[in-house]
């Protein structure tokens, strides 16, 4: 059997194929190294319980969607079973740089949307204010630019990573 | 002896005290918010009332839906938890008024020290030192400017009425001070519907220690030791232990003694707390009086024996405390961490949403007093902390193994908690001799990221392996999407009588 596995938009190859000696040992290639075999000593309703070279280790295990989320040892992992859409993929790529989308870092509430559209907004500049769970939080432009879009307004309720407003770049004009 | 008490708070500190009272043959009524159907505080109760909207100012701020549901199920008193009500004396009174009783301060000692600016006044009257402060700030920030140069910068903008960290800023330079106060004074507003703030000088790195006390109506007053509660983020406490490592046995006379002569003076009774800045000359200064139960309760009620809950019931019941000074007895070590809905590695910033699957830890010396369950909502309205976990061990180092092996044990699936970087905590050297101060996080973890994913192979093939149960994305419970093929999903178009 062979899975391919997303995290952060990277693909993850897991092989695992039952060893013939013992119904509940598997041979283990991950992405292309072979691995100590794990024993699957039991698979329960949101735990698996493994025995790798007679050290248990014991994961819950919940589906969400197209999310594995996984808890061993207090830690979490989190895989995707398909891989990322082109947009997700662009918005890692284009950390650094001049983004024009600003999207909510969590889910909230818009307690004030600081600019208008046409705006001409420098570095910096907050551009919505947005509060969870009793924290404020400023979004601010990186880089001067132009307010495109809003697309949301005081009060609403939003998601993370809902797009919130919608800048365009200034070029640097000649002096 | 009352015989019904509303719990005008929710979350875990509901739960905790409704235990309390069912061990004592009280009946609870919980509250509960619109946006809060799913939390396990309603059910810890005996009767739960819906008191209105998601927003906490329509709910479990809202002091007329609060009394009409207090009226409704004819309770004789009303425990305002921590945070929301519990240390507004406009509420106090209310319940008083309507023929109740608050279980807390007295109304009259509450407004004493519940605004900051009256308390260190009185206090610093009383010969207990207190912060250079400017008390009486002007409403134009041009004036406000001027007035703070006398301070010096860095300084710390407070919330009066404030506590938790709500409507705290710290300003480190002139730049910062106008955008600062204005965030302060709508945080809180938002938070304590009292939107005054003031400025004090800010002291690096010291230890932030305070002192439970515990009074009865007859005068008759106590001190329970210290908290050192230096582990904080964005001036909320994550970790707190006791005794603190940093307060000496003489340190420790000196600090229970002002704090004493603090609550005497105020008149006060019930459970509160005296909260101290201790720098590193072994100089404190007195901050605020807490008057209310402190969500790090647990760990004096570790090494005291003592419940907390029960004392301030007794108390507010008119009782007499029970014991003298000399008869409590500090035992071992204990730690709290507290559980948060937020992610570490991203400027805490909080993670609201659906707990997925949620496994407490267990074992000798550990306790949860937690307010999520498997399946339940952590909603965006209120405040992140969503369990405590405390241990306790006849010394710091077996406590803090015990902490560090209790959250190994702890898994939170749907949200993500500061679990993993709390672990990295209770591992890192410093907290280990005992280093603690409130720098601690941004000298030790600046920017911290999870490093260590060590069972990586283990949770893919986990990943692999699961069958059921599966979530669809709102976390309610789906049929397999793919890689399954049950004779369920097989039939397809069939359907009955065709």
């Amino acid at each position: 059997m062979k899975t391919l596995l997303y995290v952060a938009g990277e693909e993850l190859a897991l092989e695992y194929n039952q060893h013939g000696e013992s119904d509940d040992l598997y041979e283990l290639v991950w992405n292309g190294q072979p691995q100590q075999p794990a024993h699957v000593v039991a698979v329960r309703d949101g735990t698996i319980t493994f025995l790798v070279d007679g050290h248990p280790l014991h994961a819950h295990v919940v589906r969400a969607g197209d999310r594995s989320l996984i808890s061993i040892e207090g830690r979490t992992y989190e895989f995707n079973h398909t891989p990322p859409k082109h947009d997700q993929v662009r918005q890692r790529g284009t950390r650094g740089g001049f983004e024009p989308e600003i999207r909510s870092p969590m889910p909230g509430k818009i307690l004030a949307v600081k600019v208008v559209e046409g705006e001409a907004v420098e570095d910096g500049q907050t551009l919505v204010l947005l509060e969870a769970m009793k924290m404020e939080n400023a979004l601010t432009a990186e880089g001067n630019a132009r307010v495109a879009t809003i697309h949301v307004a005081d009060g609403d309720l939003v998601e993370l990573g809902q797009v919130l407003v919608e800048l365009e770049p200034i070029e640097s004009r000649q002096p | 002896m009352f015989s019904k008490i509303l719990i005008a708070n929710r979350g875990e500190i509901t739960t905790r005290i409704a235990r309390t009272c069912r061990e004592m043959g009280i009946a609870t009524v919980a509250v509960y918010s619109e946006a809060d159907r799913s939390s396990p505080h309603l059910y810890a109760a005996d009767e739960a009332v819906c008191v209105g909207p998601a927003q906490a100012s329509e709910s479990y701020l809202n002091v007329e839906s609060i009394l009409a549901a207090a009226r409704q199920t004819g309770v004789d008193a009303i425990h305002p938890g921590y945070g929301f009500l519990s240390e507004n004396a406009t509420f106090a009174r209310a319940v008083a008024d309507a023929g109740l009783t608050f279980i807390g301060p007295a109304p009259d000692a509450l407004s004493a020290v519940g605004n900051k600016i009256v308390a260190r006044r009185t206090v610093a009257q009383l010969g207990v030192p207190v912060i250079p402060a400017l008390e009486d700030l002007a409403t134009d920030p041009e004036t406000v400017r001027e007035q703070v140069v006398a301070l010096g910068y860095p300084l710390l903008i407070k919330a009066a009425a404030g506590g938790g960290g709500k409507g705290m800023r710290i300003v480190r330079e002139e730049a910062e001070l106008v955008e600062a106060l204005s965030a302060a004074q709508r945080e809180a507003e938002a938070a304590f519907a009292e939107g005054t703030v003031y400025v004090e000088r800010f002291l690096e790195r010291p230890h932030h220690v305070e002192v439970q006390i515990l009074g009865d109506t007859a005068g008759n007053i106590v001190h329970l030791g210290e908290r050192e509660c230096s582990i904080q983020r964005r001036y909320q406490k994550i970790v707190e232990e006791t005794p603190s490592p940093a307060v000496s046995e003489s340190l420790r006379q000196e600090m229970t003694g002002a704090a004493l002569t603090v609550a005497r003076a105020a008149g006060y009774d019930n459970a509160g707390t005296v909260e101290f800045i201790l720098d590193n000359d072994g100089k404190f200064y007195f901050l605020e009086v807490n008057a209310r139960l402190q969500v790090e309760h647990p760990i004096t009620e570790w090494i005291t024996g003592l419940d907390l809950v029960r004392e301030q019931i007794r108390i507010a019941a008119g009782e007499a405390l029970g014991f003298q000074q000399d008869g409590i007895r500090r035992n071992g070590h204990a730690l709290e961490c507290r559980l948060y809905a937020e992610d570490a590695a991203h400027g805490f910033l909080p993670s609201p949403g659906h707990v997925l699957a949620w496994q407490a830890p267990q074992g000798p010396g550990v306790r949860v007093d937690s307010g999520v369950e498997s399946q339940t909502e952590v909603p965006i309205y209120y405040d992140p902390m969503i369990a405590k976990i405390s241990t306790w061990g006849a010394d710091r180092e077996q406590a803090r193994r015990r902490m560090a092996g209790a959250l190994r044990q702890t898994a939170i699936l749907g949200l993500t908690t500061n679990v993993p970087f709390l672990i990295e905590l209770m591992d890192h050297p410093a907290f280990a001799a005992g280093d603690t101060h409130t720098g601690f996080l941004s000298e030790h973890f600046p920017n911290w990221q999870p490093g260590e994913q060590p069972h990586m192979l283990a949770a893919a093939l986990a990943a692999s392996l699961h069958r059921g149960p599966y979530r669809n994305g709102d976390g309610q419970t789906a049929l397999p999407s793919q890689d399954s093929s049950t004779p369920w999903q097989q039939l397809g178009g069939w359907r009955l009588g065709s």
